[in-house]
């Protein structure tokens, strides 16, 4: 059964859809689902002041899907701790989407802001668009990143994505910004378009791929080979690269691979291979 | 009169060794201010904002305080998502009541560290601090470094108060400390250093990771960092591994520039890997005299030092989003009050004309391009000169500072508005 | 005005200080005190079939003050887990194991308890506690400014200058409005303020030449002659040692030739023993140190201890010992604060979870309860966690179960590390503390210690802080039904604080702002004066702020209240 709940009268204020997973709608009626009260701002407003609700069952289908049609920018929490079935945007995400998903699929046709898959433990999240800042990231002063679960960007993603990251895997199409798995634990991050750095600050494990250009590469990052493939575990990519591996002044064994072809200002690196030799 | 002991309510040096001399309700005399200091307790009369306020048209009509309290409390209660900014330049008791009000009215408060030095308080909640109190570098640091900070402009008396010019118990002058700069550029205190490191912009993030090898006795593979030869990162870090007390203290060098909060994560880690082989420690150079106060109280009433939303009835904290730069960026709020501060001069313009589309209430003792903009505005005493209050030091030493004089006619402290605010929206929620 | 009469009916009523064993008897209220016979138009509570008990009184609790709030600076993820909204009555804030200050004194008064200590106050950041303090609403509170590695004492002792000594702690103690004399790992936090250690009581403080022994002992006697309501209050040195009772038993017994001059009262109380009551010479092979310590203790009356009991999950260490914080880093890998402080102490913060797999954890907590258990005396062994250290002070229910239940015990030894298990001789040990000896541990034995002689009991002319707990004795055998126990122990049927309901059913229901004490030693004024002018060269040598702005006016507190010592 699919709840379609169409955006009429955008708020600017933060509008909080934690409640609304599909557990919570599970066996509700869309009037009572109209009933449900959600902050708007301080205020707890019923979603029928912002949403017109519609449910489509389908027979014997006990799969409980959620669509919301709009541009939900400013709203929080979409698909927060879910467990299962399935909800999709059209539109705009917002923040926080998908925050400590456990299982479940979430669908975002156009973009999310920060925090998006934070602390993350199961289930997937595909976003046609962008992502900002945190993507896949623990809480504030928090070892808990990201330990399982699909994340999938087809844009580019801000910066600190996958921080503190323990386990699953983030794919990104487009590009990231600096700060990619900072702190990582675990897990893998594979990133299609650009990078300009920082990477792996602080990793003391897990993996991440770069496909096109990596501006520059830390100081505790050291040169282990040249690979023909980055394994990252979860995914394996074809290709020429370089193999860095640290953070060494975390005792670091996280490994991040760099395409060759589109990063020659590395070749330096190739002097200190064999060195062991 | 000579007043001895006054507690300077400047920057975060908060020096409480000045000593005033007030005749006929004005000052005189101050013994022992630096610059800023004189200047403010010089100053403080022009501009100031003398009875209450509120928007008429274009400009302002002088309104009765009880009416400018009732209107304020009533745009607070009926806003959906109000904000409320500032709390750095004024004691800790008004902050402490502006938290409760935070708590009533259902809004985002959020402190000056949100656009200083948050990104240093971002970076000890995940990797913590190794800190001390300033009289623990003054007896016994022979080494000091100032990282993207210049004392000698911004905190003019700390190096003789605190640092390299201050005679210790153990270290007794210039000559047993070293004193040492990292910079992007020669500034008035780097001309005064034993060694200074010029280095790229933008490349603090780099420089303090080599360091960390260095120190960790981890290879690096690079010819340069930041700008600057590996054999000058090595010789630097040997500076560091080899002093017997060591001190960094860090500046908006590194808060507000590429990497903010992970440039500090990379200092504070630094210095907790140094102390696997000497004594060292590490403080901000906090710009307000009570910005450490706010952060203090806030963290003591709600678990979190800035950027804290009530609007769920509870706390809760995430620099980004319940801080005052993006809930404007994403025009969130419907209201303002705006406590001993000046936003409207200092945020980013596209900010400053988000707010000004909102109804502002500001609390300030002077005309500021924010008072100018605000639809009420409430005039208040200056903290340390016209009121007492509790402000702590930028190391959270806490200090209790005079009244030296009365406030113009008519003019209530920061605490006595807070409270009648406080009451007014009490009543109101009733 | 609040009505503060009350008439509490038959309740079954411990009041170890009044040796009140559980009798069935009522209890009288009259303007916030205890009093004889039946209060007129007084409020009327039915305590049938419920325990009463004197209010709690914690004596050790790292509650407020710099390194709480560095702890709770430093613990965003420790706090969006536990969130309080507020209410109409109470404020909002977060909990968990740094809870904030407001959340601090409405979940100590729902288990009941009226009365919190904060036991480690750096003098020159004290009034950053009281501010703190003043924040924590309902109970009774006090803070213990910490001396045991004050320049100005260690100079005293060096240049042999007992007088002047004795007249700067008392001065100190008005000064910053302190209840009792604090000394953590003495000279070891003053070798660490150069990263250095103190391994042993005789060893020389770097620069100072003086030893902990020396200090221990010169504070102690200092503390006798000014008749501080409190023994000295200390945290051993060694505390990071793999085994360390013996210093434990060294400090308690490095005094024990002053004790004739007292009246039998402990003159030492040590604390969180269980932190220093290891055995063993590496972390291979801890082991439990509480039989030494307990027979210590029985033979020898001038020593008292708190246990500073760990329980399992996910805490935040936090102490002055900056040395032992910094080297719990190194062992857990956590995050680590140092907060040293100039002339005077340090401090540290490490979040910590303690495992029940982990050997050296299981030992850990094998080794508090049996202190408690061997040491036959209630009266001299108080229970705490030293929260937040050993575990949020939300747990103290559990803690009093495991006192009360050998069954609750054997439960959670079958759990825990095997080796460990097999190390301890807690499972051997069958006794099972009475109501009545709890009533003592969490209560009567603290306000007992602390000197405050109109709190711990329900004596006439006592406040009237009184709790009154859904637990019917003769229907619950605490043995066998100890959650039962937690349950009554986790939320009061009332809490009453001077003769005022201020929760119900664990609910708060009023708010009032509760008492600082501090204590006063009457110092002649030409002696002040005489101090003020000896010290304030020194003074302004050694510290960053003028002497006039060190000192806190007692004004300055929202609601103190000096103790003189007993003369």
């Amino acid at each position: 059964m699919e709840y379609v709940l169409k955006y009429y009268k955008p708020t600017r204020l933060p509008l909080d859809l934690s409640p609304l997973s599909p557990e919570a709608l599970e066996g509700k009626s869309a009037g009572e689902v109209a009933e449900m009260k959600v902050y708007a701002g301080k205020r707890m407003i019923e979603l029928s002041r912002f949403f017109n609700v519609e449910l489509r069952a389908s027979g014997e289908d006990q799969h409980v899907k959620i669509t919301i049609v709009g541009d939900l920018r400013n709203a929080r929490r979409i698909g927060c701790e879910m467990k299962g079935g399935e909800m999709r945007v059209v539109g705009n995400g917002g923040i926080y989407l998908g925050e400590r998903m456990k299982g479940g699929v979430i669908t975002v046709e156009g973009d999310v802001d920060s925090w998006t898959g934070s602390g993350m433990r199961g289930g997937s999240i595909t976003i046609n668009g962008s992502a900002g800042d945190f993507l896949g990231a623990s809480y504030r002063g928090s070892r808990e990143g990201m330990s399982g679960g699909v994340i999938q960007v087809n844009g580019s993603i801000g910066c600190e994505g996958g921080a503190w990251m323990k386990g699953g895997l983030i794919h990104v199409k487009g590009s990231a910004g600096p700060f990619l798995g900072v702190h990582m634990q675990g897990g893998s991050i594979l990133v299609e378009g650009n990078c300009p750095g920082r990477v792996g600050a602080g990793m003391i494990g897990g993996r991440i791929a770069v496909l096109g250009k990596m501006l520059n590469l830390l100081p505790s990052f050291t040169v282990d080979s040249v690979r023909t493939h980055a394994d990252l575990g979860a995914v394996k990519v074809e290709g020429g690269f370089y193999m860095f591996t640290g953070d060494n002044n975390e005792q670091g064994q996280g490994r991040i691979y760099v395409s060759k072809d589109e990063n020659p200002h590395f070749a330096w690196c190739e002097k200190y291979l064999g060195r062991w030799e | 009169m000579l007043i001895r002991g006054v507690v300077c309510t400047v920057c975060g040096c908060c020096c409480d060794d000045l000593n005033v001399e007030v005749v006929d309700g004005r000052v005189e005399r101050v013994e022992n201010a630096c610059s800023l200091a004189l200047s403010k307790f010089k100053h403080h009369s022009s501009d100031r904002i003398l009875k209450p306020l509120m928007r008429k048209g274009n400009g302002f009509k002088e309104a009765p305080y009880h009416e400018a309290i009732r209107e304020a409390a009533r745009l607070l209660v009926d806003s959906n998502y109000p904000l409320l900014w500032g709390w750095c330049l004024t004691s800790c008791e008004a902050v402490k009541l502006g938290l409760e009000l935070a708590e009533l009215v259902g809004g985002v408060i959020d402190n000056n560290s949100s656009v200083c030095h948050g990104p240093g308080l971002i970076g000890v909640q995940d990797i913590g601090i190794s800190g001390c109190s300033l009289g623990e570098v003054k007896n016994r640091a022979d080494l000091i470094l100032y990282w993207g900070s210049n004392p000698v402009n911004a905190h003019p008396r700390h190096m003789a108060r605190y640092t390299a010019f201050a005679k210790g118990r153990f270290e007794a002058s210039r000559g047993d400390r070293k004193l040492i700069v990292v910079d992007v550029r020669r500034t008035e205190t780097a001309k005064l250093a034993d060694e200074f490191y010029q280095i790229e912009p933008n490349s603090d993030y780099e420089l303090l990771t080599a360091l960390r090898c260095a120190v960790n006795g981890e290879e690096m593979e690079l010819n340069t960092v930041a700008g600057l030869p590996v054999e000058r990162v090595e010789e630097l870090a040997d500076s560091l591994i080899s002093c017997r007390f060591g001190v960094l203290f860090y500046g908006l060098g590194l808060t507000m520039t590429y990497g903010k909060s992970r440039n500090l994560d990379a200092a504070l880690s630094l210095v907790r890997d140094l102390n696997r082989k000497t004594k060292f420690l590490i403080m901000p150079m906090r710009g307000h005299f009570n910005v450490t106060g706010s952060n203090e109280v806030f963290t003591w009433v709600t678990g979190y030092p800035f950027g804290v939303d009530f609007s769920k009835g509870y706390p809760e904290y995430n620099p980004g989003i319940t801080t005052i730069s993006d809930v404007l960026r994403r025009e969130e709020c419907d209201a303002a009050l705006i406590v001993a501060s000046d936003p409207i001069a200092h945020l980013p313009s596209s900010l400053a004309d988000t707010l000004k589309k909102i109804p502002m209430i500001t609390v300030d003792p002077h005309r500021t391009p924010t008072t100018e903009a605000s639809r009420i505005v409430i005039p208040s005493a200056i903290v340390g000169l016209e009121s007492t209050g509790t402000v702590y030091r930028m190391d959270g030493v806490p200090l209790e500072c005079k009244k030296i004089l009365n406030p113009p006619p008519g003019v209530k402290t920061d605490f006595e508005v807070m409270s009648d605010l406080l009451a007014e929206v009490k009543g109101l929620l009733r | 005005m609040k009505m503060r009469d009350l008439n509490i009916r038959n309740g079954v009523v411990y009041d170890p200080l009044n040796r009140i064993d559980g009798e069935r008897m009522d209890i009288y209220v009259r303007g916030g005190r205890i009093v004889e016979t039946p209060v007129k138009d007084a409020e009327e509570i039915n305590a049938s079939h419920m325990v009463v008990m004197p209010g709690g009184v914690d004596i050790h609790s790292h509650i407020a003050g710099t390194k709480v709030n560095v702890g709770r600076l430093m613990r965003p993820e420790d706090h969006f887990k536990d969130v309080l909204p507020r209410t109409g009555i109470r404020r909002a804030g977060v909990g968990h194991s740094v809870p904030t200050t407001y959340v601090t004194g409405y979940r100590y008064v729902e288990m009941g308890y009226t009365t919190v200590f904060e036991p480690a106050s750096p003098p020159l950041k004290t009034r950053h506690t009281h501010e703190e303090l003043d924040e924590t609403p309902i109970v009774d509170k006090g803070c213990f400014p910490l001396m045991g590695n004050n320049w100005f004492i260690m100079d005293y002792i060096r240049e042999n200058k007992y007088e002047e000594c004795r007249d700067y702690v008392a001065w100190l103690l008005e000064a910053v409005k302190g209840y009792a004399v604090k000394i953590v790992n003495p000279g070891g936090v003053e070798a660490w303020a150069w990263g250095k250690y103190i391994t042993h009581l005789d060893e020389p403080v770097p620069r100072f030449e003086v030893t902990p022994r020396e200090i221990i002992r010169w504070l102690c006697r200092i503390n006798l002659e000014l008749k501080n309501p409190h023994p000295i209050h200390v945290h051993t040195n060694n505390m990071a040692k793999p085994g360390n009772y013996e210093t434990t038993i060294e400090t308690m017994d490095s005094v024990k030739d002053m004790a004739s001059n007292t009246d039998g009262k402990p003159i030492i109380h040590v604390t969180h023993v269980q932190f220093t009551g290891r055995s063993g010479t590496s972390w291979v092979n801890v082991g439990s140190g509480a039989p030494e310590i307990a027979d210590y203790l029985n033979k020898n009356r001038h020593a008292e201890i708190d246990v500073g009991q760990i329980v399992f999950g996910d805490t935040t260490t936090m102490t002055a010992d900056g040395s032992f914080q910094f080297l719990l880093h190194l062992l857990s890998g956590n995050k680590w604060a140092n907060s040293d402080v100039e002339v005077e102490t340090g401090a540290g913060v490490v979040p910590f979870r303690y495992r029940r797999g982990n050997y050296v954890n299981a030992v850990q907590w094998g080794i508090g309860l049996e202190l408690a258990l061997l040491v036959k005396d209630p009266w001299r062994v108080h229970m705490t966690t030293d929260h937040p250290n050993g575990g949020p002070f939300t747990e103290y229910p559990k803690v009093i179960s495991w006192l009360m239940s050998k069954k609750s015990r054997k439960r959670l030894l079958g759990k825990i590390n095997s080796t460990a298990r097999r190390r301890l001789t807690l499972g051997d040990i069958d006794r099972e503390y009475s109501l009545y000896e709890v009533a003592m541990v969490t209560r009567a034995a603290q306000a007992r210690s602390l000197g405050l002689t109109w709190k711990g009991h329900l004596g006439p002319g006592a406040d009237a802080d009184i709790a009154i707990y859904n637990l019917n004795p003769k229907q619950v055998d605490p043995s066998k039904d100890y959650l039962k126990v937690r349950k009554a122990f986790k939320k009061a049927a009332y809490t009453i604080k001077d003769g005022v309901i201020v929760c119900k059913d664990g609910e708060i229901v009023e708010t009032p702002l509760g008492r600082t004490y501090w204590v006063k030693p009457p110092l002649p004024e030409e002696s002040l004066e005489s101090l003020a002018s000896n010290i304030s060269g020194r003074f302004k040598e050694y510290y960053t702020v003028e002497m006039d702005n060190y000192v806190i006016d007692e004004g300055y507190l929202a609601n103190p209240q000096a103790v003189a010592p007993a003369r």
